[in-house]
């Protein structure tokens, strides 16, 4: 399948490179860029839209219009915080489009949830307390939580961040302290988390 | 007991987004007393724990690209068409936002294979246009196919099919779950593709199952008589004929085809809102409660999948269906913002 002609190393390339490439009718740069940015913008996309196939189309719709709009595309910030500024827009809009459609109240629900193998029984404890945790996440107000996994499961900058929102880096800061503290004030009191703690220390240094 | 005065700095040490100074400094304090040792531990430990809010899926980027790809070049071979026609406007085809609706929301899916080949103009192949429809989870659908056939088609499942049926067959493509009512046509034989298995009929009414996240493809024939295949690299046991009454299931693992008898309302007759178990373990009714309500289902303890439930509902909505399951399980449920815990000691394997 691959021609006689020279394949291009786009691993090497930097996205704004890449992007310079791709505004040059460079597919292949193109599917590149694709490739590397896709599992995190799916899984942002994903928290947005409360879904795997919106989630799916609205990568889907903003690629397709990155690419034919490639001769126009003019990026100031860095690409990453472009993409998921963008994405963060889309999966917006098809929420606003799609609100009638929602079946439980106020209740956003998951589909495919593939059920982690960290539930394994060896680690039943720390399960415990993951779940706990997730459960004050839940109970984070919205902001606060939307940065707080923005940090912690899309992995982004705290300047990427501030960027995608529309906010300042200090709120961002503010916020995730907020996020922590909240999360450690509902555990307190909670016994078992420091039988858990023992364990924790124990695996560390084992 | 609060030692933590500072949160903010904290995070942003958890985070890596200090300065040098900063983190001497973070260091420094926290290392002073046993206390501040204490409560640093613990934040510490709250930060590594929290990054599994949102759960895990899997989705294929080879596919996503293919199907990104095979837009692209649709678009092209459009914008060439309308510029070879002398238009100056470009009509683009595609849904900006796609949104599901309970009535038929249809989809236009154009063959790129056979776009290329007519722009191309060598061989003249007879153009198939396709329609497709979809629902999501919570969402039933019925369609009329163009020789009479009804289909129902079941939530988060994708179906499609030929505006027009050629002459000589009628060929239909599923994933997921829809009940089939064929008009009998000897001429003109029905075929099921699904992604691994085809089922082709004369006329006749059935059932077919084969979701991506499930471990089987389950064929029930409830009028007439079906032939059931799975394509493989295996030949054995991978083709039956199934009768009124009875059910084929062919395990993806143990790559064979299991046909039994079918007690009547066993199965789901779904499509009149029944939902029915038949001895069937937990980790598969929880998967078919999370399409049919639209909901997310997590267990406490693995064990529980391995329960197996016989049980049927009829219009009952999601609470109560887990109330029943709590009382004949001896499970516990337990619902957050985002989704339901099943707690409770389960079952052997």
């Amino acid at each position: 399948m691959s021609g006689p002609e020279e394949r291009k190393d786009y691993s090497v390339l930097s996205d704004s490179e890449l992007v310079i490439l791709i505004k040059e009718d460079d597919k292949s740069a193109f599917e590149h860029l694709f490739r590397s940015y896709y599992t995190p913008l799916i899984k942002f996309a994903y928290r947005i839209v409360n879904g795997k196939a919106p989630a799916e189309d609205v990568l889907q719709e903003v690629f397709l219009n990155i690419w034919e709009n490639r001769s126009k595309l003019s990026i100031n910030s860095s690409v990453k915080s472009y993409l998921f500024t963008s994405i963060r827009n889309r999966a917006l809009n098809y929420l606003k489009k799609s609100e009638h459609e929602v079946h439980e109240s106020g209740y956003n629900s998951t589909l495919f949830n593939i059920i982690s193998p960290e539930h394994a029984d060896h680690e039943l404890i720390s399960d415990e307390l993951r779940k706990k945790i997730n459960n004050a996440i839940s109970a984070l107000p919205e902001h606060c939580r939307r940065i707080f996994l923005m940090k912690k499961e899309d992995h982004l900058k705290y300047t990427e961040i501030a960027d995608i929102l529309g906010i300042s880096p200090r709120t961002v800061e503010v916020q995730m302290g907020r996020a922590l503290k909240k999360i450690r004030t509902a555990l307190i009191g909670y016994k078992e988390f420091l039988t858990a703690l023992f364990f924790l220390y124990f695996n560390h240094w084992l | 007991m609060e030692e933590i005065k500072n949160w903010e700095i904290l995070a942003k040490y958890f985070s890596g987004e200090v300065s040098p100074a900063e983190k001497e400094e973070v260091e420094q304090y926290f290392g002073a007393t046993p206390e501040r040792q204490k409560g640093f531990q613990h934040a510490k430990a709250i930060w590594n724990k929290s990054d599994r809010f949102t759960p895990s899926f899997k989705s294929d980027i080879d596919k996503a690209w293919q199907k990104l790809d095979s837009e692209i070049e649709a678009v092209e071979i459009r914008k060439r068409q309308t510029s070879r026609k002398g238009k100056s406007k470009i009509i683009s085809f595609f849904p900006v936002g796609i949104v599901w609706k309970a009535a038929a929301a249809i989809i236009i899916i154009l063959s790129a294979y056979l776009i290329i080949q007519y722009t191309r103009q060598t061989n003249p192949v007879p153009e198939i246009s396709y329609v497709a429809e979809q629902t999501a989870k919570g969402e039933k659908q019925k369609i009329t196919l163009d020789d009479g056939s009804t289909i129902w088609l079941n939530a988060a499942s994708h179906f499609k099919h030929p505006d027009k049926f050629s002459d000589n067959r009628r060929e239909v493509y599923l994933k997921g779950e829809a009940f089939f009512d064929v008009e009998h046509n000897p001429s003109r034989p029905f075929i099921v593709h699904t992604a691994t298995a085809t089922i082709q009929v004369l006329g006749t009414s059935f059932n077919v199952k084969e979701y991506d996240d499930e471990n089987n493809i389950e064929v029930i024939v409830t009028e007439g008589k079906v032939s059931f295949s799975v394509t493989g690299y295996e030949s054995k046991n991978n083709s039956v004929i199934l009768e009124k009454g009875e059910k084929g299931t062919y395990l993806k693992d143990k790559k064979q085809i299991i046909k039994e008898a079918v007690e009547k309302g066993a199965y789901s007759d779904w499509k009149n809102g029944y939902l029915g178990f038949s001895n069937e373990p937990m980790e598969n009714v929880i998967k078919k409660l999370e399409r049919w309500y639209n909901v997310d289902i997590r267990f406490n303890n693995e064990k529980i999948k391995n329960c197996k439930l016989t049980a049927s509902f009829h219009h009952k909505d999601i609470s109560e269906v887990l109330e029943i399951i709590e009382l004949a399980l001896d499970i516990h449920s337990e619902k957050n913002e985002y989704f339901y815990t099943l707690s409770g000691t389960g079952c052997q394997d």
